[in-house]
């Protein structure tokens, strides 16, 4: 697959209008320091999640026993996190913060600690799989941190755009049960929900 | 409070308009630096902002309820999808009551389409899109993880409703709603 398929391109666009979601005040240096703290690791966390799943894919896509359908999937999956954690890194920077460097290096991360990428097509759909599932828990865990508006929203379409994902890869490994399902809410969620009401 | 009045039906065009809105509009904040975002987050908002949200649920309830015949995969998304929404529902409705606001009871506008699937992958395209709208706006850090909840479940039902329609299951790295390669036409 082309790297610059119109699809590509298209996410490379909305990663740039991500690059670009925060409010020009950000950028101020004086609130910068500010800035830095809850927010950025949260983003930090999630674009260290998007190039570890970028790799997964591209390694799984290039060393492993894929047939066509889940080699087209894992090509596309890649440039997809490619460009959410190209997004993010871009509003890391706006924010004055300097985002992880990206590795080719599978043992960089530590949630590719047991990958094989020349793996069987059911091991690196199961092994990609839970991989989806951390990143959809990652995202609902750290939303509640991304305090900017456009943040939280890019948030949203980044994380709902893996549980399409993760539908996808489980009905090409014919799981059972629920392909819809995703993983238990975040538990933070209830915690903040009492925080903010006073309870 | 009308969800009618709140909602107003989310049309094919209007949803190209919104995406490029979601685009462009960051660009004039960053270049005028002048808009404030944190004026946008009010808690005296949120009561519309949320029921936004509940209109959709309700809508999408009322099409994953009417699905009688379809192949197993949606049947079991529809099925999980009225679950998850009866939940919503509920807990939209008390988010509101918390916010000393009025809780809608009017669905938005049902999506019309060809067969019932296509008819529920409408309408969640629908209430991903309206819930976008509103996510970043609410002042709880609840609320928007709650709403973040129930985007990635519409997602996630869409994706299995267009594996049966014949769609592409997960065209785009960043959802708007509807894919954006069928929004600019191409």
């Amino acid at each position: 697959m082309s790297g610059f398929t119109r699809r590509s391109l298209m996410g490379r666009g909305l990663a740039s209008a991500g690059a670009l979601a925060l409010p020009g005040s950000l950028v101020a240096a004086e609130t910068a320091s500010a800035q830095a703290d809850d927010q950025t690791d949260a983003l930090e966390r999630l674009i260290v999640g998007e190039q570890a799943a970028e790799l997964a894919y591209s390694l799984g896509a290039e060393e492993g026993d894929l047939d066509a359908r889940a080699s087209m999937l894992f090509e596309e999956f890649s440039l997809h996190s490619e460009d959410r954690g190209a997004a993010l890194s871009e509003a890391m920077d706006q924010l004055l913060v300097d985002p992880p460097d990206k590795s080719s290096d599978p043992d960089e991360y530590d949630s590719l600690e047991d990958f094989d990428p020349a793996g069987s097509q059911e091991d690196l759909l199961a092994f990609i799989t839970d991989q989806e599932l951390e990143l959809l828990s990652a995202y609902e865990e750290e939303v509640s941190e991304l305090d900017e508006p456009d943040l939280a929203r890019t948030a949203a379409q980044a994380a709902a755009s893996h549980a399409q994902a993760l539908v996808a890869l489980r009905l090409l490994a014919k799981e059972k049960g629920s392909v819809t399902e995703l993983p238990a809410p975040s538990t933070s969620a209830t915690d903040s929900a009492e925080e903010d009401s006073g309870s | 409070m009308s969800g009618q009045q709140n909602v107003p039906r989310i049309t094919r065009r209007r949803m190209v308009v919104a995406s490029g809105a979601a685009i462009g509009a960051p660009l004039v904040l960053a270049a005028c630096g002048s808009d404030s975002e944190e004026e946008e987050r009010s808690e005296s908002n949120d009561p519309d902002l949320l029921n936004a949200v509940l209109a959709q649920h309700l809508a999408v309830l009322d099409a994953a309820g009417a699905l009688r015949d379809a192949e197993d995969v949606a049947l079991d998304a529809a099925d999980l999808l009225t679950t998850k929404r009866e939940d919503s529902v509920g807990q939209l409705e008390a988010f509101v009551a918390e916010a000393d606001g009025e809780a809608t009871t009017e669905p938005a506008e049902a999506a019309q389409a060809e067969s019932e699937v296509e008819a529920i992958a409408l309408q969640l395209e629908d209430s991903i899109e309206a819930s976008l709208e509103v996510i970043g706006n609410l002042s709880a850090a609840a609320y928007r993880q709650a709403v973040h909840r129930f985007i990635t479940e519409d997602a996630a039902a869409l994706a299995a409703l267009r594996s049966v329609t014949g769609g592409e299951i997960a065209p785009d790295a960043f959802v708007f709603g509807a894919p954006t390669s069928t929004e600019d036409g191409g």
